[in-house]
């Protein structure tokens, strides 16, 4: 057994890595490999030999969205209401900045194009039209707009998303005698499917279990740019292995091969987010947690979504090995299971950030500050009053 | 397998046409969609590879329109595998390989739909009839 202090003992720094990049020496593997390599010759051996693992994921990420400028009009606005390929975008600030949010939805094509559509077709360089109305003051006069813009002419076009990459996520079913539509996606009747989310072994946060490495201002791959970690996300749970990130990136830069928008039937518009974090082996505990980490002793709920309730009934906890597998146990019965985030583009995406490692085009940036490990996540407080409406 | 739409004209509507085939031709054939309209009636069915071709002649030969149909059609250029529709596929048409990349049997789709409206790509058209 090794002691706890010497798990921590420092095996490189990140300046020390950082210097192996730039000559081209670092050696990196995916997670999913590392844990293999950790497998045959123990995680002591393959610590040594391996300076940073990458992690990545792909999945729908409601909590996303996108601020950007327009610049000013002549005569100038300051927008009230607005919309881009009529979808509503919210203008929580000054005169022309704007969040387009990934789950508003157009109101000409409701629950087919929303807010994650225009941001990848703005990504895509396609035109979009602006409208917007205002009520006009004495420095901005103006009260109609309407335009069409690219990105190219924007001031800035950046990704804000307050919840990213949990962790890991439940597992849904469901129990009714009929099909429900979640955003678990869709749920055969009588537990006839089950879906999951979630890229298990490969996630960043899993990884890291105790957010050693990632933190406020790690760098990291974001929709197929750099991005970087700006704090924890909303609904943060580390108590139960439940993280999320805060993350912001360069839409300018982006590859719609890693931002897409998505069409959630009888749920609404949302959008896949394509993140990936590299993770510094720094010390012996580090390479310990990835190599512990593996989609064998990585569980997750299995949650009846046919009861419409914050609290669902938890039929079993299941590995994301058997979820992988495509098979699983529900009630005694075997059922199809499908991942609702991609496996197939979360590799490419950790592949991808492997790369720029090697060939020299991405440094690792220690965090300034650690993400939270013991905050709560708090149900909404409601009135007596409301319940009984309910 | 091989997927077919058969289409009855109104005269045909009061004939039992395709249990005749059946029993004359002793072959076994899967009915996946039948419908009757103002026009007449359609029907898509299956048969496998060996017997398509005797059950062309035989509907043919009946009066009724034999039409060789493509059941589902995947747009490849929106399709980012995230596997939603593997587990709602009833007839096991949907692959997820060991790459996690999803795939379909065409050979194997009944034109069912129903993972048509789970695709959060939009993927996925299913060719109707």
């Amino acid at each position: 057994m090794t002691s706890n202090y010497e798990l921590e003992i420092p095996i490189r720094t990140y300046e020390e890595i950082n210097e192996k990049i730039r000559k081209g020496d670092a050696i990196v593997l995916r997670a999913d490999e590392f844990k293999r390599l950790a497998e045959s010759k123990g995680y002591e051996a393959t610590a040594k030999e391996v300076d940073v693992v990458t992690t990545g994921t792909f999945g729908a990420m409601c909590s996303s969205g996108a601020v950007i400028n327009l610049g000013h009009s002549d005569p100038p606005i300051k927008i009230d209401k607005a919309w881009i390929n009529d979808v509503p975008v919210c203008h929580p600030g000054a005169a022309v900045d704007l969040y387009i949010g990934a789950t508003q939805m157009s109101e000409t094509k409701p629950f087919e194009y929303g807010g994650g559509h225009v941001i990848e077709d703005l990504i895509r360089g396609e035109e979009v039209e602006l409208k917007a109305t205002a009520y006009g003051t004495d420095c901005y006069p103006r009260m109609r707009l309407e335009t069409t813009i690219t990105k190219y002419d924007l001031n800035q076009f950046y990704m804000l998303n307050f919840r990213n990459s949990y962790q890991k996520y439940v597992c849904a079913t469901n129990s009714r005698d009929t099909v429900i539509y979640t955003y678990m996606g869709k749920l055969l009747p009588q537990y006839g499917n089950a879906t999951f989310s979630g890229a298990g072994e490969l996630n960043p946060l899993i990884n890291d279990p105790e957010y050693e490495t990632i933190g406020i201002g790690t760098r990291i791959f974001l929709g197929g740019a750099k991005g970087y970690v700006i704090g924890e996300g909303t609904q943060h749970d580390p108590r139960n292995q439940m993280g999320t990130l805060m993350v912001k990136g360069n839409c300018m830069e982006m590859d719609v091969r890693f931002v897409r928008g998505a069409a959630i039937t009888r749920y609404g518009t949302s959008i896949y987010v394509g993140l990936g974090v590299p993770i510094p082996v720094l010390n012996l505990k580090v390479a310990k947690n990835i190599a512990v980490m593996t989609d064998e002793n990585v569980t997750v709920k299995v949650l009846d979504y046919g009861i419409p309730k914050r609290s669902r009934p938890i039929l079993r906890e299941v590995s994301y090995k058997e979820l992988k597998s495509g098979r699983m146990e529900v009630l005694g019965k075997t059922v199809k299971v499908s991942p609702l985030s991609s496996l197939k583009v979360a590799i490419e995406i950790a592949e991808t950030l492997k790369k720029w490692i090697e060939d020299g085009e991405f440094y690792l940036s220690k965090p300034v500050e650690n993400l939270p490990r013991d905050s709560v996540f708090k149900p909404m407080k409601e009135k007596a009053v409301a319940k009984r409406m309910m | 397998m091989v997927k077919m739409l058969l289409k009855f004209h109104g005269n045909l509507m009061r004939e039992p046409v395709t249990s005749t085939v059946i029993l004359e031709k002793g072959i076994k054939l899967n009915i996946l969609k039948a419908s009757i309209h103002e026009r007449g009636g359609e029907m898509l069915i299956e048969v496998s590879d060996e017997h398509a071709n005797d059950i062309i002649r035989a509907f043919e030969s009946k009066g009724v329109d034999v039409i060789l149909k493509r059941t589902i059609s995947v747009d490849s250029d929106k399709c980012i595998h995230c596997g939603e529709c593997f587990s709602l596929c009833p007839a096991d048409a949907i692959h997820i390989s060991q790459d996690y990349t999803v795939t379909f049997d065409e050979s194997k789709c009944v034109a069912c739909g129903i993972c048509v409206d789970a695709c959060p790509m939009r993927a996925i058209s299913l060719i109707l009839f």
